[in-house]
């Protein structure tokens, strides 16, 4: 097999004792692109050139024994409302088309002074909002374990290129589950750090104090260690936290013993019921982690519906706030589903708006006292295995509250993970909570997982492969 | 919040949003106005008015609280 289909952890311990070289790897991720893209849809714009030149300075660093990290060399993406310097950066959207940035994100210079190999931008639902769109001058990203099937969003392409080994691992902005959905219906992980753990400077805003930026790779340990190189304070985000950085691997190896894990069953079995496949997965988890040592408790918390009012609310006024010379000029050159989206605005007073933030305070403190003597949380991260992508409604997002915007209105880390297979072979997941910047003890509890469980050593068929040229026919 | 909102209430919020939109496009905002006053409703439950928002910040800090 491919080693673009290794992990980031196997793939680095290759490249440092060279027995894999940051050019072969590169060039067998650009087969992937090239063998794949033209069904998934998964980049907006692939930089080929670029991914060589980092491919070969990573290669000379390695063979003169000065590498930068354990990154160094790793085939990575970023989701294309990340501004990279001279690079087209579209937010997947009309609005944008030719937009070339003059400076990077700091995210993007992070993961660059780690010395990862930039493989391209990747799709997005147009300003991480409101796909999936058909309207739009790309198309949407597909789900590689079924092209048929939604990849959820925004993080669409991170989703979609990871599993099929496009790239090791990327990043996805999360304002009210962005990384947490297409990681759940595409069989990753994908963490939302902590609120300010991760600078947003330079990545276009949805939502200001909702946004996140975080990493989703093929395993948690794999998200650990690109979280490494992302977290850290940023004075150009005024909403960076000064917190101190910990070692996101060291606490891998203590496995779930002694772990005090509550489970939100009144979220995914009364509020939101959601399919067999993922109920299975979740208690099958919960068994799991039994097994392993942990000690399980049940969490009552407002009903969903109430942090979805609280969340949406906020997201609803914030987005426009955002874009409104883009909606007073130009609203036409939005996809209709999310011009309608920003439209909504329209309804909600500056009362309402801070109400949704009372509200918000109010969870908030809810969430620390559930949270007082549990280490980790688990509820679902999906309601079902991935859906056709044609079959979306358009305002289903506000039929049904999310799982995952509770961990927006309180800015806690989160991450959903592979919890197994349901109907049609497509991944179901399951989503983990920590207390604010906890992030170790969710790795240490999803690594946990992934090692007592063979989840991981399943990747989708990918046999639709066809030639980009034959795809574009 | 009521809960329906007639056409020359939701013209004066286009207007005063500065916005043009299509016949259409209205027709199809006004039918989730419903969605909008149901959220805003769970929201609004009855508070003191000491009341705090989730939008404050420490000064010199620049963190939102």
């Amino acid at each position: 097999m491919s080693t673009s289909f290794t992990t980031i952890a196997e793939a680095s311990a290759l490249l440092a004792k060279r027995a894999v070289s940051p050019v072969e790897l590169t060039k067998q991720c650009l087969a992937q692109i090239k063998a794949l893209d033209g069904t998934l849809n998964a980049f907006i714009t692939v930089t080929e050139e670029r991914a060589m030149a980092d491919a070969k300075a990573a290669e000379a660093r390695i063979m003169a024994s000065k590498a930068l990290g354990p990154l160094d060399g790793i085939p990575i993406g970023l989701k294309d409302i990340i501004d990279t310097k001279g690079i087209l950066t579209t937010c997947h959207s009309a609005q944008l088309i030719g937009n070339v940035p003059d400076a990077d994100a700091t995210c993007a210079i992070k993961l660059a002074e780690a010395g990862t190999v930039l493989m391209g931008k990747l799709s997005t639902h147009e300003f991480a909002n409101g796909g999936p769109s058909f309207d739009l001058p790309w198309p949407p990203a597909r789900n590689p374990w079924n092209p048929d099937h939604f990849t959820a969003g925004s993080s669409s392409g991170t989703g979609a290129a990871v599993p099929s080994g496009m790239i090791l691992g990327g990043l996805g902005t999360d304002t009210g589950g962005s990384i947490r959905g297409p990681a759940a219906l595409c069989g990753i992980a994908g963490i939302k750090p902590t609120y300010g753990r991760v600078s947003r400077a330079g990545v276009s805003p949805a939502a200001f104090c909702l946004d996140h930026i975080g990493p989703m790779a093929w395993t948690s340990e794999d998200c650990a260690m690109m979280l490494q190189v992302l977290a850290g304070y940023d004075p150009a985000d005024p909403a960076c936290a000064k917190v101190a950085v910990p070692d996101y691997t060291a606490e891998l190896p203590l496995g779930a013993k002694g772990l005090k894990i509550g489970v939100i069953h009144h979220f995914h079995e009364t509020d939101n019921k959601v399919s067999v496949g993922t109920q299975k997965g979740i208690d099958d988890a919960i068994a799991t982690f039994r097994a392993l040592g942990a000690e399980i408790r049940e969490i009552t918390l407002s009903p969903l519906q109430d942090w979805a009012a609280c969340g949406s609310i906020i997201s609803m006024t914030e987005r426009p706030a955002a874009y409104t010379e883009m909606m007073k000029h130009s609203l036409d050159k939005f996809g209709e589903r999310l011009r309608n989206r920003l439209l909504m605005s329209l309804f909600i007073s500056g009362t309402d708006y801070v109400q949704a933030t009372m509200r918000r305070r109010e969870l908030c403190t809810e969430l620390a006292l559930a949270m007082a003597n549990v280490d980790i949380l688990i509820t679902a991260a999906q309601p079902k295995e991935a859906p056709q992508i044609n079959d979306i409604p358009q305002w289903e997002n506000l039929e049904q509250p999310n799982f995952t915007m509770p961990f927006n209105v309180s800015g806690y880390p989160a991450m959903s993970i592979c919890s197994g297979y349901g109907a049609g072979g497509l991944p179901v997941a399951m989503q983990l909570v920590a207390k604010p910047f906890a992030e170790a003890t969710l790795f240490r509890a999803a690594h946990a997982y992934e090692k007592a469980t063979a989840w991981r050593d399943v990747r989708p068929k990918l046999d639709f492969a066809k030639p980009m040229a034959e795809a574009a026919n | 919040m009521a809960d329906g909102i007639t056409e020359e209430q939701f013209e004066f919020l286009v207007q005063r949003a500065g916005l043009t939109l299509t016949p259409e496009q209205k027709q199809e905002i006004m039918g989730t106005y419903h969605y909008v006053a149901a959220m805003v409703a769970r929201n609004a439950r009855p508070r003191t008015r000491m009341a705090e928002p989730a939008h404050l910040f420490i000064p010199g800090e620049g963190v939102v609280a």
